[in-house]
């Protein structure tokens, strides 16, 4: 289960609506908040869905831009190469 | 204590403290607060500080190491560069390490098979087919070398074997840049630095996509945005694309354009009395031609001679509106605005790249924009060393390390003494730039080639005629993965990869970084460095009298603190060594002859990388320089002096303004090929993807090779996203996945297709004109004709 790090950039206005809609997010925790953002941490069943985390991340009203700033995928590591790569 | 107590941790609690950790680190740095060693530490993992494996930007990482394995990578606080942010490549850098189809024993193509071999009978081939005609053998490598490695490369091409033929893959990304940084202030690299990113009111992106291609520095200016600040950014470009999207004004113009929109800027500055005069008459001449050289000319010969600039002529030949034209020039005339102008593909991959960097320097120095915190012209680079590498060592075909050309002898006889050879070792002539070089193996001029670190089979341009040709010569390749150049080889050797060894990378903004050997190289794959020593050390056994330096020693004889020889082209003895800093302090003395001066080793094991040049101030500590050419920072400049070219071409501490034309583009749509094609990068992958296809993630984000279309061009033509395109230019012909209204969406009339994909070679397509004085090839306009399948 990978877990990813980001900082969303959002305006301080912004923070508050952007804490809400994460209220209910499975495997999501907001951390530290500062004028330009907030720091969230993301656990995911598998990177497929890190992924997609990025994106419903990525397209929540108010946040400007999503900033990963830090991946751990220890447990996932016997699993990375080719899968799928047309060569 | 700490390993029982974490071998009897549930995967649950684990998780949970790595989340938290995580948090924290990503609080850390969104706050500034911080603290090196704060971080909780986890039994066996250990973080290093290393620079990002890709893009120019030179993002520090930490690199989370356990049981000699990468485990982790998150951005690096401390990192003045990124300070803690990274992209999506850059968090995911642990991950190419290990696809499952690293190469990891030397093969040797035997009855047109590639078959495993030894390293010693992959070295002896090797060195065997050099010493049948060193001559005509050329070594081809990139901006992804390490320093040492390109150094290592010089010395035994140009040093060694008399040989002139090595040149990087950064002939066809920066070489434009480097040119227009010559004929303009007589050196490479610019003078600003990532600073007056947090310093400019306006933000002018010249056919650059931020956004995708430098995303961490993207950040840097959105970022203040978000703090409040006020930063505008115009986006000027032939497609809208993620940039364009946190873009004030777009201003799309026809390709080529570029070069009178720029002339037409200066004109409407000089037309109105709004320039810098003071500026111009103390730091400037003017010069006229179309070549490196020029003849001089007055402000006012150049004053009219950019009267053919007016709006209306910009406006016919760009395709801009006038409006959007005084925009940009009210914003160079505006005496307190403080302007930044980024540049990278889009101005140097083009046909006339070296007059586009010229004229965007003349427009800095018309309005007296430069040299001032926020106020400056600045080219990004695209590859993690394509400064440290290609420019500062100087692996070009005309380049000897630290500034100097093959074509002077002075220059010749400089590194010929620093290397310890015989005079006359090194030929005057300069070898075969990348597009020549491989026309030249085509043509059996050359008979063999050396490449490191790059994919030329995917990357160079009008790639149909090259591929038969190559497999007829002798091919070494050295690499990670298989790639499309592998596939053309005689023999490839399996190299080991960013922290798998020792290295040094310079970035966009002359910063030197510093990184070590963290985890084994997988299987029998070894450093490029050691192999280029590995074949010449068996050159020197074979005979070969260039392999040895004018005292009758090996050419790469370093010794340790006894005095002794190191037997360096052994592995069991490289892999004891750190040869990268003995390599490095051999080096430094070539950097300080045209003032590059590179920071000693130990300074940068200290450091998050030093801008160079890097000297003693009075106190004796090691002081890095922010702003190139400006006084009380350079501590070349004379004082007094406010700005002095040190390097200008008349030795009087000024620059050029060049008269360059608009020039049509060597190829336009016809009715045969309506439509102009552009080729590019994206956000998920690095250069032809041979690493980051690897990465699963990054492979699922971007899985394939697209054609962008505009809707309206669409619409008419009856495609849909999804459908099959055939593209046809009067090279070759592609099918590709249509997109449309996707990520980005080029300008009407046009067709944006990504180069990443192995499986869809654009370059197959694209035409091989190049700028005449840089060599660059045009990878961003050529005429394409677009069918639904």
């Amino acid at each position: 289960m990978p877990v990813t790090a980001y900082i969303l950039l959002c305006r301080t206005a912004d923070q508050e609506r952007v804490r809400a809609a994460l209220a209910g997010w499975e495997g999501v925790e907001v951390g530290a908040a500062h004028v330009r953002g907030l720091a969230v941490v993301a656990v995911t069943p598998d990177e497929a869905a890190a992924d997609a985390m990025r994106e419903r991340l990525a397209g929540l009203p108010g946040v400007r831009e999503v900033v990963p700033v830090g991946h751990y995928t220890e447990e996932d590591w016997d699993d990375p190469a080719t899968n799928g790569v047309q060569r | 204590m700490k390993e029982t107590q974490a071998a009897t941790w549930t995967a649950a609690s684990r998780r949970e403290f790595i989340k938290q950790m995580a948090l924290a680190f990503a609080g850390g740095v969104l706050t500034g607060h911080w603290i090196r060693g704060a971080e909780p530490a986890e039994a066996g993992l250990a973080w290093h500080k290393a620079p990002c494996r890709f893009c120019g930007t030179g993002c520090g990482v930490l690199v989370g190491v356990r049981n000699g394995r990468v485990v982790a990578v998150q951005g690096d606080p401390e990192n003045p560069v990124n300070r803690g942010l990274l992209c999506a490549k850059g968090y995911h850098a642990g991950l190419a390490l290990y696809g499952r189809d690293r190469l990891t024993t030397p093969l040797i193509r035997r009855n047109g098979r590639l078959e495993p071999a030894t390293w010693e009978e992959a070295i002896d081939r090797i060195a065997r087919e050099l010493l049948r005609s060193p001559s005509t053998f050329a070594f081809y490598g990139s901006g992804q070398w390490t320093i040492c490695e390109g150094f290592a490369v010089m010395k035994f091409m140009k040093g060694g074997l008399g040989n002139n033929h090595v040149d990087p893959n950064a002939r066809l990304c920066m070489a434009s840049a480097v040119v227009g940084m010559l004929t303009t202030y007589g050196v490479d690299e610019p003078s600003g630095c990532y600073d007056d990113f947090d310093a400019a009111d306006t933000v002018i992106l010249w056919g650059n996509n931020m956004a995708e291609m430098h995303p961490v520095l993207w950040s840097r200016i959105v970022d203040r945005r978000t703090r409040g600040e006020r930063v505008e950014i115009i986006d000027v470009a032939t497609r809208r694309t993620r940039s364009t999207e946190e873009a004030d004004h777009y201003i799309e113009f026809r390709p080529q354009g570029d070069l009178a929109i720029v002339n037409g800027i200066c004109h409407l500055l000089i037309r109105s009395g709004r320039y810098d005069r003071a500026w111009v008459e103390r730091h400037c001449h003017f010069r006229k031609g179309p070549d490196a050289e020029g003849e001089p000319m007055t402000f006012e010969e150049f004053a009219r001679w950019l009267e053919t600039y007016t709006p209306e002529y910009v406006v016919k030949v760009a395709g801009v509106r006038s409006d959007q034209l005084q925009l940009l020039a009210d914003r160079f005339a505006d005496p307190t605005r403080r302007v930044l102008s980024l540049w990278c593909m889009g101005v140097n991959q083009h046909t006339r790249g070296t007059w586009m960097n010229n004229l965007l320097y003349n427009v800095h120095f018309l309005s007296g924009k430069f040299g001032k915190p926020g106020s400056t012209a600045f080219s990004l680079t695209g590859q993690p060393s394509a400064c440290g590498t290609c420019r500062e060592v100087g692996t070009l075909a005309h380049a000897l390390p630290g500034g100097r050309l093959v074509a002077n002898e002075e220059h010749r006889r400089q590194c010929e003494e620093l290397w310890k050879l015989p005079p006359g070792r090194i030929p005057a002539k300069p070898g075969y730039h990348a597009v020549a070089m491989f026309d030249a193996l085509a043509r059996g001029e050359l008979t063999g080639i050396w490449i490191q670190v790059t994919n030329p089979a995917q990357s160079l341009p009008n790639l149909h005629k090259l591929a038969d040709r190559l497999r007829e010569r002798f091919v070494v390749v050295s690499d990670v993965y298989p790639t499309a150049t592998t596939e053309l080889a005689t023999v490839v050797l399996p190299s080991a990869m960013w922290v798998e060894k020792n290295g040094l990378y310079g970035n966009s903004e002359r910063r030197t970084q510093q990184w070590f050997r963290l985890v084994d190289p997988p299987g029998q794959a070894r450093d490029d460095l050691w192999q280029v020593i590995a074949v010449a050390r068996r050159l020197y056994e074979l005979g070969h009298p260039g392999m040895k330096d004018r005292d009758g020693e090996f050419l790469f004889t370093y010794k340790d603190e006894q005095g002794r020889p190191l037997e360096i082209w052994k592995w069991e003895v490289f892999r004891q060594v750190n040869v990268s800093r003995l390599m490095y302090e051999e080096y430094r003395p070539f950097t300080e002859m045209k003032r590059y001066c590179l920071a000693p080793y130990e300074e940068l094991v200290k450091a998050r990388g030093m801008r160079w040049p890097v000297v003693k101030d009075a106190t004796g500590r090691w002081r890095e320089t922010a702003r190139r050419f400006v006084e009380g920072e350079d501590p070349f400049v004379q004082p007094g002096r406010g700005v002095e070219f040190y390097w200008g071409k008349l030795r009087d501490g000024k620059a050029f303004i060049w008269a360059r034309p608009y020039e049509p583009p060597p190829e336009v749509p016809d009715d045969r090929y309506p439509f102009w094609l552009c080729t590019g990068r994206v956000l998920e992958h690095w250069h032809t993807g041979t690493m980051t296809r690897r990465v699963p993630q990054l492979h699922r984000a971007m899985p394939g090779a697209y054609v962008e279309l505009h809707p309206e061009d669409a619409a008419r033509l009856g495609i849909r996203t999804g459908d099959r395109v055939r593209l046809r230019t009067r090279r070759g012909e592609l099918v590709l996945p249509a997109w449309v209204g996707g990520r980005s969406t080029p300008a009407r009339g046009s067709v944006f297709v990504p180069f990443f994909a192995e499986e869809a070679l654009i370059n197959r397509l694209t035409l091989d004109a190049f700028c005449p004085l840089s060599k660059e090839p045009d990878y961003k306009k050529c005429a394409v004709a677009v069918e639904k399948v």
